[in-house]
């Protein structure tokens, strides 16, 4: 029986990581600019540079696809971890609110020009620093003698979400022109970022969000149960519940700063993965990180490339294939069920 | 095995229990009973350091259970709850492994062949071998029960508490389940406390009963001690009629609809 399980997590863990290569393939393949594989093979082995080859694979599409992978990887696993603390499968990354203050913070950051000086670092670091200030403010109210209180935290949260949402529309509407679009280009989300240092820090946050939700993979499934179940098989519940819920919002938090508000992934990843490979958090994190990653990659492709050379925020790819993909799933395990 | 001192405990400034003082002894069968909102449920909390006492000690085998952590308390008790229902799909065998969890050392993720041995041991022992690939929310509230019981079996502990294991389940459901707790507490020699709305199980079953009343323990002491007439009407406010099983010879309550006492004053 337990050799069984190992074996299933493993293929399951196995089968991701080939459809995320697979997905990476295609999307080191297919631009404006086709390269074909053969050609992608011999850039790799023979690192020649000068080449356009090389420079649209290094300079454009491998940053993509390590952001894509970052972005995706992040707001599953943020979905997965609050999906379990809440014990709700609705609840979804941006449910708390904590987007809704990262995109506060931007469009005030646009609107008062503060992004003209240092225009790349300005508006993730305020992205940034919007949603960090909401986790606090959404904590320290939903805690009450040291417990976090998780309805109290979700309703909060929720609230926020409309007060960010409500702002957000009020500075839109006394914005100028070009201030407009660039606060409505950002808010449908978007790969393409120039700066390779904060791709590389948010993917190695991305990796940090797989190695500590792992860590409390079992206490997540204890979560299911019930607090108090939880409390009962010997977990410490209010300080595994204050790590995850801090982790997730960093995750969320730093994904927004950079990629804008990506839809759809952090609720229906997990949900797809729990389908397939069940409720057990010890493959259920890994698994939705991966296909989350390979999710907006792949999503990302299309969106650069379905009507190039004009590219379509990514939000809309991801909420139109993420949602019928998740109904034809639904559809065919309720088939299956009966 | 456990004692309780001086107990006083409760939900921020409103006391649920005042002063509890008792001892439950290896190997004992003992039940809790009380009106509704008498302080049963927290007390039980109160054993497995859900919620902190406000005053008084709980000792568990020579323990302060204030010096032990969760995870040790859960190597020692283990809870069947009155169970919610689950919003995602877990299968029985997953659910029973869980009660492995309090064993697991750090860094530790997956089962180990001692873990299996158990967990199967359990639930061959509760009858649910059968049911182990089914999902829990698929199950009736009696077959979900005896999972929960497996579940808590699979902790290996040495005081098992049961929270109103009967509720909502058919009379055949209701012996089962306690026909298998005093089995447990028979033949394996676990202690059990188990909470209880009905009087007669609770005769039936229990070596010794604890009466609740608004907080306070009102009687400790055997069946025969505790469930009296008057007893029975000072705390429930009810009247009955209390005889003997005429199979087990076990202390019976017969309730007295209100309708036949009106008539009764009419005549008299």
């Amino acid at each position: 029986m337990i050799n069984k399980k190992i074996i299933f997590y493993f293929s399951w863990l196995l089968i991701s990581l080939l459809i995320l290569l697979i997905v990476i393939i295609i999307s080191l393949c297919i631009g404006s600019s086709g390269i074909l594989l053969k050609d992608i093979i011999n850039v790799l082995l023979t690192k020649r540079v000068g080449t356009v080859e090389h420079s649209i694979i290094f300079d454009i599409r491998v940053p993509r696809i390590i952001l894509g992978f970052a972005v995706g990887s992040s707001l599953s696993i943020s979905g997965v971890i609050l999906q379990g603390i809440f014990r709700n499968p609705l609840v979804e990354p941006y449910t708390l609110g904590i987007s809704g203050g990262a995109a506060f913070a931007i469009c005030l950051n646009i609107l008062l020009g503060l992004n003209k000086e240092n225009m790349l670092l300005s508006i993730p670091i305020s992205g940034f620093l919007g949603s960090i200030l909401v986790l606090l403010i959404i904590y320290l109210l939903s805690t009450r003698k040291g417990i976090l209180k998780i309805n109290q935290l979700l309703l909060t949260g929720v609230m926020i979400s409309f007060i960010a949402s409500s702002l957000i529309m009020f500075i839109m509407s006394i914005s100028r022109l070009e201030d407009l679009h660039q606060i409505i280009h950002w808010t449908m989300g978007s790969l393409e970022e120039p700066n390779l240092l904060l791709i590389k820090i948010i993917f190695f946050i991305s990796l940090l969000g797989y190695f500590v939700s792992y860590f409390f993979s079992v206490e997540l499934n204890t979560f299911l149960l019930g607090e108090e179940e939880a409390i009962h098989l010997g977990i410490n519940v209010n300080r595994v519940k204050k790590i995850l819920f801090v982790l997730a919002s960093l995750l969320t938090g730093s994904a927004v700063s950079v990629a804008g508000i990506i839809g759809f992934v952090g609720l229906v990843i997990p949900h797809l993965v729990r389908i397939i490979v069940g409720n057990d958090h010890r493959i259920l994190i890994i698994c939705s990180g991966i296909i989350g990653a390979a999710f907006l990659i792949l999503s990302d492709t299309i969106a650069r490339t379905i009507i190039a050379p004009v590219e379509l925020p990514v939000g809309v790819i991801t909420g139109i294939i993420g949602g019928s993909t998740f109904i034809y799933f639904l559809y065919k395990r309720n088939l299956y069920k009966k | 095995m456990l004692k309780i001192e001086n107990l006083t405990c409760g939900y921020d400034t409103k006391f649920v229990l005042n002063n509890i003082n008792f001892e439950l002894y290896d190997g004992e069968l003992l039940g809790i009973i009380g009106p509704n909102g008498s302080g049963k449920t927290t007390l039980l909390r109160a054993i497995t350091k859900v919620i902190q006492p406000i005053r008084g000690n709980i000792i568990l085998e020579k323990e302060n259970i204030n010096k032990l952590t969760t995870k040790q308390i859960a190597q020692k008790i283990a809870v069947v709850s009155q169970s919610s229902d689950i919003e995602f799909d877990i299968t029985v065998e997953e659910l029973v492994y869980m009660g492995r969890i309090p064993f697991r050392k750090k860094l530790q993720f997956f089962e180990t062949k001692h873990d299996e041995e158990i967990v199967n041991k359990s639930l061959i022992m509760t009858d649910v071998i059968k049911l182990s690939k089914r999902y829990i929310n698929e199950l009736s509230g009696g077959e979900r029960q005896l999972v929960y019981i497996a579940k808590a079996l699979a902790q290996e502990p040495k005081l098992l508490i049961l929270d109103e294991p009967t509720s909502h389940l058919d009379i055949s459901h209701q012996v089962k389940i306690l026909d298998l707790v005093k089995k447990l507490n028979n033949e394996n020699k676990l202690t059990v406390i188990v909470v209880l709305h009905d009087l007669n199980l609770a005769s039936e079953y229990c070596d010794r009963l604890i009466l609740l009343n608004n907080g306070i323990l009102h009687k400790i002491g055997t069946p025969e001690e505790v469930l009296t007439y008057q007893i029975i009407e000072d705390v429930f406010k009810t009247t009955v009629v209390v005889g003997k099983s005429p199979v087990t010879h076990n202390i019976y309550v017969y309730i007295v609809p209100q309708k036949y006492l009106s008539e009764q004053k009419k005549l008299n």
